[in-house]
């Protein structure tokens, strides 16, 4: 059973982001509650990237995650196929997360970087990001 | 050398770019070695290229981890590299050597608050021959790196670079730059633009000026003098009109007087006008009124002032002391240019604006265009009266056009034997009947031996020369006595002397065209005159040379002086 809330939060690239929408001609991502998981501290952190024109996975797009407290690192990785990157982190409490999005390969389309955050919640974290093609 | 456009293909750009430039972990890009250059869309993307990298490689020390390098917009022409110094002791920054790599656009970095820009200027148009641009911002000549073009990305582009227009926050000389194109044998060109984010255009043309043939070395050997100051000068009869100079080619001509002000002016000159050196002059001239002072201090030309926001050269005052001074005109140099309430101070003198000062219209060559035959004078350029025609066209400083009479020259060239021999002209108004000079043009009014004027019964006719001689057969003499004048008004002749003899009530005056020796160091000698045309006169008279120890033939001359004057050459004959 998976209960969820959505929050969609929209941002010009390198803006800190609140939770105020603002227009924006570049990416966007949102951020929704992860199912619930009552058996252990271990959350799961999944970002999805896709195009926001064609909405289609963006499998070589880049994904830095930190700490926004220190600007420690979570994850640093590349998309599968399906434009996802999955972490497991231990939950401790809520706490405040930034990162961002890259795709700029020169082969093929690049995209304008996306900036994100978010809070860890005890259910983990899940973000549908969005980018533009330059 | 390569010159990647924006269109260019991403991956070999961004890839040169990076051979090109070392991309430090503290965000500082900094040159190494190689000669390409890139439209400022790929510094971005290659910045963009490495953050998204998950390794470093070589000396470029960006990957995924760093914080955005860099943001675009307008189609790639404004990049912003971004400061995360506070967060992450990262600012992205270039350096002006690294700018002179780039083009197409504007780099902006730094924290807010201390932003320096790199501006965008590109130069469209046409020069006649090869061109080395010069560009002025704050009063001096920026260091060239594009000698006679850089980045000409179409037929059309001379130039297309960086500028700095910030720097750590202070905005530098208001982002303006003045392009300047001054090739001797081309037409000169001078564009001011006012550079910002992105790109921004200075226009630049030359063509081929046929006036401009001269040697340059040649010109400038010229004996020519410059004219600098405040000039009040009677152009076209009707009374004094104020002018910046009073430009005389001398010995010379017209042409002579267009090439030698435009070897004052042409590309790394030496040469200076009004105090300014020739290639930071941008013709920016402001005519200002300016509310008389307290007294007891002078203005000094040429001097450099400065008012708040700006500062200039003296180019003209009316008086140069402060209590009396009502106008001057100013060369921008850098700045702004003075406002009303403004207050001009000099090494000593101090005045306030007391309107809003107009701009002049200026030309690039100064004097104004020459076309061969004639001046169409710049605004406030002032010539010397007796060296214009009605072919040229002034404007004086209140901007009204003034159409001189036809000054005519009468030259008389005359070859001799030596380099020594001293031939003496006289040419004069012919007589009616007689095939001899008129000696009776005007009588003479009762004057005493001593007076500085000679004064007839007649009106001086308008096509008397300005200045020469004039001749006086007084009573109980036979032959005319002659007497040199500097000027003449209605019925006076002012002398440079006095009167010898006393002159008695219709005695025989005539005024000669010439009466005088041919000069000249060579064995060609010249005498010359002018006059104001109004009507063919037909003139006659002789040259002589009688020295006894190497004399010539006498000879006759004679002609008719028209629109255009006249020129005689007369080849003298050993008698000896």
């Amino acid at each position: 059973m998976t209960t969820s809330i959505s929050t969609t939060f929209e941002c010009l690239a390198g803006m800190t982001l609140t939770s105020k929408s603002v227009p924006s001609s570049f990416g966007t991502f949102s951020q929704q509650r992860a199912p619930d998981d009552p058996t252990g501290n271990e959350v799961e952190i999944k970002i999805t990237v896709i195009d926001s024109e064609s909405e289609l996975p963006i499998p070589n797009a880049r994904v830095w995650l930190g700490y926004d407290s220190d600007k420690s690192q979570i994850l640093n990785k590349q998309c599968d196929v399906d434009g996802v990157v999955t972490k497991s982190v231990q939950y401790a409490g809520d706490v405040n997360l930034i990162g961002w999005v890259r795709e700029h390969n020169l082969a093929g389309d690049d995209y304008i970087q996306q900036n994100f955050s978010g809070v860890l919640l005890s259910s983990g974290l899940v973000f549908v990001i969005k980018l533009k093609k330059i | 050398m390569a010159v990647y456009l924006r269109n260019a293909s991403a991956g070999s750009a961004v890839t040169a770019f990076l051979s090109q430039f070392k991309i430090a972990a503290d965000g500082d890009i900094t040159y190494v070695a190689g000669a390409d250059t890139f439209h400022v869309w790929w510094l971005h993307r290659a910045l963009q290229k490495l953050a998204w990298d998950f390794a470093i490689s070589g000396d470029d020390e960006i990957n995924l981890t760093k914080p955005n390098p860099s943001t675009s917009e307008a189609i790639g022409t404004i990049i912003t590299l971004k400061d995360w110094a506070a967060d992450y002791a990262i600012s992205y920054n270039i350096t002006d050597e690294v700018a002179t790599y780039l083009f197409g656009g504007s780099v902006e970095q730094g924290a807010s608050g201390a932003v320096t820009r790199y501006s965008g200027l590109i130069v469209l148009g046409s020069v006649n021959t090869s061109t080395n641009l010069q560009v002025i911002q704050n009063g001096a000549l920026l260091t060239s790196h594009w000698g006679s073009g850089k980045n000409q990305i179409d037929s059309s582009t001379l130039l297309s670079i960086l500028i700095k227009t910030h720097d750590t926050g202070v905005e530098i000389d208001n982002s303006i730059v003045n392009v300047k194109a001054n090739t001797w044998g081309d037409s000169f060109a001078i564009w001011q633009t006012t550079l910002g984010l992105g790109e921004k255009v200075a226009a630049i043309n030359t063509a081929s000026d046929p006036q401009n043939d001269t040697l340059q070395a040649t010109v400038k050997a010229y004996s020519i003098v410059k004219s600098e100051g405040y000039k009040l000068i009677d152009v076209d009869g009707a009374g004094d009109k104020p002018f910046v100079g009073e430009w005389s080619y001398g010995s010379y001509n017209k042409k002579a007087l267009h090439e030698f002000v435009k070897s004052i002016l042409v590309y790394n000159t030496a040469e200076t006008i009004h105090g300014i050196d020739g290639d930071l002059w941008t013709g920016r001239l402001f005519d200002c009124v300016i509310t008389p002072g307290a007294g007891g201090d002078l203005w000094v030309q040429n001097e450099t002032i400065t008012w708040p926001g700006g500062e200039g050269q003296l180019v003209a005052v009316d008086n140069v002391a402060d209590d009396t001074a009502t106008r001057i005109v100013i060369h921008l140099n850098k700045g702004i240019a003075p406002a009303n309430a403004d207050v001009l101070s000099g090494t000593a003198a101090s005045q306030i604006v007391s309107s809003t000062p107009d701009s002049i219209t200026t030309n690039p060559n100064l004097l104004g265009v020459f076309t061969g035959t004639a001046w169409i004078g710049a605004t406030g350029i002032g010539f010397a009266p007796g060296e214009l025609g009605n072919v040229d066209s002034v404007t004086d400083l209140n901007g009204n056009v003034l159409s001189p009479p036809n000054n005519v020259n009468i030259q008389v060239t005359v070859e001799t034997g030596l380099a020594g021999d001293d031939p003496h002209v006289f040419l004069a108004k012919k007589h009616a009947t007689n095939n001899a000079p008129d000696y009776a043009v005007y009588t003479g009014t009762n004057q005493t031996a001593g007076a500085g004027t000679l004064i007839i019964n007649e009106a001086i006719s308008s096509d008397t020369p300005q200045s020469g001689q004039v001749l006086v057969k007084t009573t109980g003499q036979s032959t005319a006595e002659f007497y040199d004048y500097t000027s003449w008004a209605g019925s006076t002749f002012a002398l440079s002397g006095t009167l010898n003899n006393n002159i008695t009530n219709g005695d025989d005056v005539f005024p000669a065209i010439l009466y005088t020796s041919a000069t000249g160091g060579g064995t060609s000698k010249l005498a010359s005159n002018s006059l104001i045309y109004s009507s063919d006169i037909d003139v006659t008279g002789w040259v002589r040379h009688g020295d006894p120890a190497t004399p010539d033939k006498p000879v006759p001359i004679s002609g008719t002086i028209g629109t255009a004057g006249l020129s005689l050459t007369v080849v003298l004959d050993d008698e000896s």
